[in-house]
């Protein structure tokens, strides 16, 4: 029953969500959330390029070192000097590139965690309507897994790609300074950066675009499987399945491998070029050293220059490797942002908020005149409904599912901002009231329980932080629960929550309603409470509720089952979705 | 390492491919060791050749051999690594479906309460993120430490062939800073990625929590208290992971460092062994660049590590879920005699309680299902109806009495035996991600497409599959979303009436319908209940379809209703 309310609510209320981000959102988003990490990711870039840049001064040494060991017969003091000058370069290159790294978690974790920050307070107020088709597992990976995604993008691609250009950059010029053509070698090697640099990019980002895609089709399809596991059991299909699995396995294989055979290609290309590239220097100065070259630069070449280039010339390639390895970074950064930045641009429903108290001597009076509400641009989900609660009265809320019930309830408690028409509470409008007026003089009680982690006199204590136990117990009297508590060893210490044990459902949702009455709330707003119960949890509920609402507290519930509540006062009867269409 | 033998023995079926892309990425660094070496050996004796000639000394050079293997190193190069990405690749995607279907087959036997425990959404995120861990064990971890092993002790034997002295410098540099790298990285990182995979966790559930109550923080104030919980557990995990990225960073350096000063030490002690004219020059520039090819190898080894932290918390966790389950406390081997009729069903004096120390909720409970039999099971829920069906399947243990099969203990029968006898639908019987005719053909694979038809008439639901584009074959998304949950229930009970079983276990199966449906369908299904024992339960006598009798479940026994 439940879920058939969950699912039809789902269905039409796709309607209203908001259309996922283009590509060039994303990227301005990206830039967004990487601004204030900006100093730290500077000075990590700034090591990282240090310590490319120190590579040029580090093959000079050598190349210089060699050719005297082997040619100038130097001075020993004269080679001590560079031995030392060669120590030096090397461990300020180390000590730069663990720098670097350092600088760059932190910088890392700075995005991450101010993202995180973000998303959490604002899924914190958008509160229940908003959010109510998401599934709260999935949001949680989106603020954990997905956010986490983006790391790698900060740590090591955003450094990488100034260092990129600017290192192969740097060694260009120095090479050429020796010898300009082994320079335009290099440079024809890899011709016009830039766009080589794009085809290498885009050539990993669309293999890794396709494995991400087929493993999330595999995983996806694997925790469907595992997810009904038991019901492939009774079917005797286990063994069925797990070769089902095998053979998509398989087949994803196949097909994955044939895009990254290609993909791999680019790659493949700038590996090449930069091996070939290797080689023709090597050969052209070795031929050049032998003065087999006389034309242009190369009678010029000595031992020394020539080691300076061919110890430079890896160097050259390997910043660019190294960007089209963490280039999939980038891609799972632009994934995580494209599923954010839909939730981020979700916007609050509430009603906002004015200065007036609340007065409640005489109990709270509920009004709603000509109410429309919607979510978004969605068709309304309730249009133009009028309805009075008494002080003191029990009015029951009926429809089908998708008739908005539980988005009237959430317009009287202040979570969902009608399209038009006013609430009023006490004859004063909802939004000229205080923050927390209304609330503190309500009690909720959803479908499901939901009881925070924590004892049970935490969970009570929510309601009203100032009540003793004597008031705790009397709460826990009137929700019928008082019995159950007495004989469990902790009383109202038990745990519960998502590691606390022994609590049924019908057990905590009395829990909850004793939260709800330990208040002594004017107003009590229910959502299908019994929904969830079996018979027995539910006949023991009605009880605790009837007497609350015998104490004179107004009561507004939402239900598919009026039978269960013949001492109610008023009923109201929502239209299903569509029918007055 | 215990936890990651059974993941070594999966890498083990797939011994060829592993080797083969091992292999590879060997010989990608031989090249690459080769390309420089001979580059920077061939500058050298041409540098010296040409300074000789210019001397007016007469010395012959051979430029073609040397030009020739560069050419050879350079194309093999790119050729390997090529080569290597498309074996390694192809490797894990099988070692990636090996390890799935393994995990899969490993699930299959555990018990109900497990299998009801792998519906948490939060677990199966855990279980997936876990997986796409161990996807790593090879590409990341084995394969990267296998190579620097092989391939720096490889290297620095053939350098050593070159200029021993050299190398022995060499590996005096490498060695020391290596071992000190590997063993930072375990004896810190571990720890610290064990804690900050907790804290995920802990954060996980508390992020849940609050999510589901997002209402209730807000009626009772308790949102700003909830958010900083919240704050302080990622401020505690961001602590941990900057732990390990240091922990990362010191040992990427120590490997630099190793190197590096494997490089510089070479340099010193060639700079002896030519002045004393043990080895050439062209000789000591080849082992030097051999050196710095040599160091490539070397870079991923703190990082292996460092993933292997990780994936040995994620094979724990794993196997923690795999092996979420008691013993059968009795052989299950028994097979049932064959008969052409349903097997008599029979609980003998049954007891059984929730949990220890609170009441039973059957009690001594006697009860046939005679063979043919329609039972219907009235009482409200919470009593034990449920149970009542469970102990039949052997899901659950009797604390007293027992539950016979044909006069067999169920708990003695062969799982896919019991099962076969039961077409049971559950409360929770779940629908996969796939066609409308998968998930029936789930109950009978050999039902045609008229058989298929005619059962989802008698649910009343062929109008709606009709209606759909691809009739049969319209897609259901995972756990059968893009259906409503009363066309959901329906698809179940439709694959339960489907299965070719003698006896029929229905909890509520019209649970969810409207009146006006519901006394339709439990009419029309009549075909699908004939020649079959019947156990079905229910809230109210009103909402049965025909029955020969039906009890009451009172008190942990059955009467007479």
């Amino acid at each position: 029953m439940t879920q058939a309310t969950q699912t039809e609510a789902d269905v039409t209320a796709l309607a209203g969500e908001p259309a996922s981000a283009d590509s060039a959102t994303i990227h301005r988003c990206l830039h967004d959330w990487t601004r204030h990490a900006r100093p730290r990711l500077l000075s990590a870039t700034l090591c990282g390029l240090l310590n490319g840049l120190l590579l040029i001064p580090q093959a000079w040494l050598i190349a210089l070192l060699v050719t005297d060991i082997l040619i100038r017969d130097a001075g020993v003091d004269a080679m001590a000097t560079s031995m030392v000058a060669l120590g030096v370069v090397m461990l300020s290159r180390v000590a730069l590139q663990a720098l670097r790294d350092m600088l760059a978690a932190r910088a890392g974790q700075d995005v991450t965690t101010a993202l995180r920050r973000k998303l959490l307070a604002h899924l914190h107020t958008l509160g229940p309507a908003p959010l109510r088709t998401r599934d709260s597992g999935q949001l949680a990976s989106a603020a954990l897994e997905q956010i986490d995604g983006m790391q790698q993008y900060v740590v090591r691609y955003l450094p990488q790609r100034f260092i990129a250009v600017a290192v192969p950059l740097a060694i260009l010029i120095a090479v050429s300074t020796q010898d300009w053509l082994a320079g335009l070698l290099l440079l024809l090697s890899a011709p016009l950066i830039p766009l080589f640099m794009g085809l290498v990019g885009m050539g990993a980002a669309s293999a890794n675009r396709d494995q991400f895609q087929a493993l999330a089709r595999l995983s996806s399809r694997f925790i469907d499987r595992i997810q009904g596991l038991a019901t492939l059991k009774h079917f005797g299909q286990g063994e069925r399945i797990s070769r089902e699995l095998a053979d998509g396995a398989d087949e994803y294989r196949v097909r994955t491998m044939r895009v990254l055979r290609i993909a791999f290609l680019s790659s493949a290309v700038l590996e090449f070029f930069s091996s070939v590239a290797i080689a023709m220097l090597a050969i052209y100065i070795g031929l050049g050293l032998l003065d087999f070259i006389t034309f242009g630069p190369a009678p010029a070449l000595t031992l020394q220059s020539g080691l300076f280039i061919l110890l430079l010339a890896p160097e050259f390639f390997n910043p660019l490797r190294e960007l089209a390895t963490h280039y999939h970074d980038r891609a799972s950064a632009a994934g995580a942002a494209a599923e954010l930045i839909p939730l981020l641009s979700l916007t609050p429903q509430t009603a906002p908020r004015g200065t007036r108290a609340l007065r409640t001597d005489n109990g709270v009076t509920v009004k709603l005149r000509g109410i429309s509400l919607g979510y978004g641009n969605g068709r309304p989900v309730v249009q133009d409904v009028d309805l009075t609660l008494p002080a003191g009265r029990t009015l029951l809320l009926e429809g089908p599912s998708g008739s908005g019930k539980t988005s009237l309830l959430y317009a009287v408690m202040g979570l969902l901002q009608p399209a038009c028409g006013e609430v009023l509470i006490n004859d004063t409008r909802l939004q000229e009231l205080a923050p927390d007026e209304l609330e503190r003089q309500m009690g909720w009680l959803s479908q499901s329980p939901q009881l925070l982690p924590g004892s049970v006199r935490d969970n009570l204590l929510l309601g009203a932080p100032a009540a003793d136990d004597a008031q705790l117990w009397r709460a826990c009297e009137q929700a019928g629960i008082e019995d159950l508590l007495r004989l469990l060893p902790e009383g109202l210490d038990t745990p519960v929550g998502e590691r606390g044990v022994g609590l049924s459902g019908g057990e905590a949702q009395r829990v909850a309603l004793a939260r709800a009455l330990v208040r002594s709330p004017g107003l009590l707003v229910l959502d299908e409470p019994t929904a969830s119960l079996d018979p027995a949890s539910r006949e023991h509920l009605l009880e605790a509720l009837r007497a609350a609402a015998e104490t004179g507290m107004t009561m507004l519930i939402a239900t598919h089952q009026p039978a269960q509540f013949p001492w109610a006062h008023n009923r109201l009867l929502l239209a299903a979705p569509g029918a007055d269409a | 390492m215990n936890e990651l033998r059974p993941f070594i023995r999966l890498l083990g079926n797939r011994k060829r491919w592993l080797l083969a892309g091992a292999l590879l990425m060997l010989c990608t660094a031989a090249a690459n060791l080769g390309l420089l070496a001979l580059s920077g050996w061939f500058i050298t004796a041409t540098g010296l050749t040409g300074i000789a000639l210019a001397a007016g000394v007469l010395i012959q050079l051979d430029i073609y051999r040397p030009g020739a293997g560069i050419r050879f190193f350079a194309v093999g190069r790119a050729v390997s690594r090529y080569g290597e990405r498309l074996v390694n690749h192809e490797a894990v995607f099988r070692v990636l479906a090996d390890l799935r279907v393994w995990f899969f087959r490993r699930l299959l036997p555990l018990n109900t309460a497990a299998l009801g425990r792998l519906r948490n959404g939060e677990l199966l995120n855990r279980i997936t993120a876990d997986i796409n861990a161990l996807d790593h064990l090879y590409l990341r971890v084995f394969g990267p430490v296998a190579v620097a092993l092989l391939g720096g002790l490889g290297g620095l034997v053939f350098l050593g062939w070159l200029a021993a002295p050299m190398a022995l410098g060499a590996v005096a540099a490498i060695i020391p800073a290596a071992l000190l790298a590997v063993l930072i990285t375990r004896r810190y990182s571990t720890p610290a990625a064990s804690q900050s995979g907790a804290l995920t966790s802990s954060m996980r559930e508390q992020l849940v929590g609050d999510l589901q109550a997002l209402a209730e923080l807000r009626i009772y104030g308790a949102g700003e208290r909830r958010l900083r919980q919240l704050r302080n557990t990622d401020r505690q995990r961001r602590d941990r992971q900057l732990r390990l990225a240091d922990i990362q960073a010191v040992s990427q350096a120590l490997i630099m460092l190793g190197t590096l000063g494997a490089l510089w030490a070479a340099l010193y002690i060639g700079a002896g062994l030519v002045a004393q004219e043990t080895i050439s020059g062209p000789v000591m520039v080849a082992v030097l660049l051999g050196l710095l090819a040599l160091s490539e190898i070397l870079l991923p080894l703190p990082l292996a590590f460092h993933m292997l932290g990780s994936v040995r918390w994620s094979a724990a966790r794993l196997l923690a879920v795999a092996d979420d389950h008691d013993a059968p406390d009795a052989c299950q081997d028994r097979d049932l005699p064959e008969s052409g009729t349903p097997p008599v069903l029979a609980y003998d004096q049954v007891g059984y309680r929730y949990r220890i120390g609170q009441p039973s909720c059957l009690n001594a409970l006697d009860f046939r299902l005679e063979s043919g039999e329609r039972v219907a099971i009235l009482g409200p829920s919470g009593t034990g109806k449920s149970t009542l069906l469970a102990l039949a399947l052997g899901e659950i243990q009797a604390s007293q009495g027992g539950v016979t099969l044909a006069g067999v203990d169920v708990r003695e029968l062969r799982q896919e035996v019991l099962h076969r006898q039961f077409a049971w639908l559950d409360q929770r019987s779940t629908l996969f991600a796939g066609t409308v005719a998968m998930n029936l053909r789930l109950a009978n694979a050999n039902a045609d497409d008229n058989a298929l038809w005619s059962v989802l008439e008698a649910v009343h639901l062929a109008e709606d599959i009709e209606q759909r584009a691809g009739g049969l074959d319209a897609w259901l998304g995972e756990a059968g979303s893009g259906l409503s949950g009363g066309q959901a229930r329906r698809l179940t009970l439709a694959r339960t009436l489907l299965k070719p079983a003698p006896i029929l276990l229905l909890d509520e199966p019209t649970e969810g319908l409207d009146r006006a449906t519901e006394r339709r369908l439990l009419a029309d299904i009549e075909p699908y209940l004939r020649n079959r024992s019947l156990l079905v339960i229910a809230h109210d006598p009103d909402r049965l379809p025909r029955v020969d009798r039906c009890l009451r479940l009172q008190d942990g026994q059955l009467r007479a209703a």
